[in-house]
């Protein structure tokens, strides 16, 4: 049971209430939906390539020491063995730099900005 | 029927929303305007919220009701937007800012509109928390354990708030109806 009180506050603000007076507010709201939709989408897609891709260059470089034929010669007066270390750690590090960046694009939410 | 559509939109019938839209929008403005006292505010507020809402649809708990579960969204966002727009003020501080007239100057001789526009004036001298929870209250006809849902406050917070609420409306009340020299 509502006292007089009660009443008089509900009308009080039954007379204030007001409407949302643009025509366009469901139509944008849901073109926004579906453009994050699609952002989405798109942007999961990109992560499962950019992985494909860092598997696929890891795997690469990995494999380019057993792939080039090195001969057991001087090249600019660097030993083989120090340019096979100098490529082995190039190559780790540039693949730990991209591992990171790409794990933390991953764990962001597949969503924009608009 | 919120249900249905529900069930419609995780689906995969995203046009369905539409009908949250337009079945909740203006309580939505209603609630987001008591906090954040603009118009255009309040209408990025609601924006903002249904597509929040829409986001995170797959976890919404069934057993509330889907406008609480919305209004806790959009009050979130109108109090994020409050937070945003007090930065920049104290950023600009502009003291002798212009207030937002938010009824037409033209049609203010009639009475109605008159008193439509007083009250809007004893509302935004209101505290968002006030206001907000005046709308809820009275305008929805929340019970006090569903506002505290809503705003996540303790239910004494929440009565503390409602009881200062009603004072300050009837003050201010008073105060601007005398000022425009209306009666209710």
């Amino acid at each position: 049971m509502k006292s007089k009180e009660d009443l008089w506050f509900k009308d009080i603000l039954e007379k204030s209430a007001q409407e949302l007076n643009n025509p366009d507010f469901e139509d944008r709201v849901m073109k926004r939906i579906e453009v994050e939709r699609f952002a989405g989408i798109r942007i999961s897609r990109n992560k499962q390539i950019s992985w494909i891709l860092f598997a696929l260059g890891t795997l690469f470089g990995l494999s380019l020491p057993y792939l080039i034929p090195w001969n057991d010669t001087l090249f600019m007066s660097l030993d083989i063995s120090q340019i096979k270390m100098a490529v082995n750690v190039i190559m780790t590090v540039g693949i730990l730099i991209v591992f990171g960046v790409i794990l933390s694009g991953s764990m962001r939410k597949n969503k924009i900005h608009l | 029927m919120d249900e249905i559509y529900l069930n419609k939109i995780l689906g995969g019938q995203t046009g369905e929303f539409r009908y949250f839209i337009e079945t909740y929008k203006n309580f939505a403005f209603n609630l987001a305007l008591s906090v954040v006292k603009n118009e255009l505010d309040a209408e990025d507020v609601v924006q903002e919220a249904f597509i929040r809402a829409y986001n995170s649809l797959s976890s919404f708990n069934k057993k509330s009701k889907f406008s609480s579960w919305l209004y806790r969204i959009v009050v979130n966002c109108a109090y994020q937007q409050l937070d945003k727009s007090k930065r920049l003020k104290s950023e600009s501080s502009h003291e002798d800012e212009i207030p937002i007239v938010t009824v037409n100057p033209l049609i203010e001789y009639y009475e109605e509109e008159e008193k439509k526009y007083c009250i809007e004036q004893a509302l935004n001298l209101l505290s968002a928390d006030e206001s907000l929870v005046l709308n809820l209250y009275y305008l929805l006809d929340y019970k006090i354990r569903e506002i505290t849902e809503i705003t996540g406050w303790s239910v004494s917070k929440t009565k503390v708030t409602l009881h200062r609420g009603r004072k300050t409306m009837k003050e201010a009340m008073l105060e601007v109806f005398s000022k425009h020299k209306i009666t209710l």
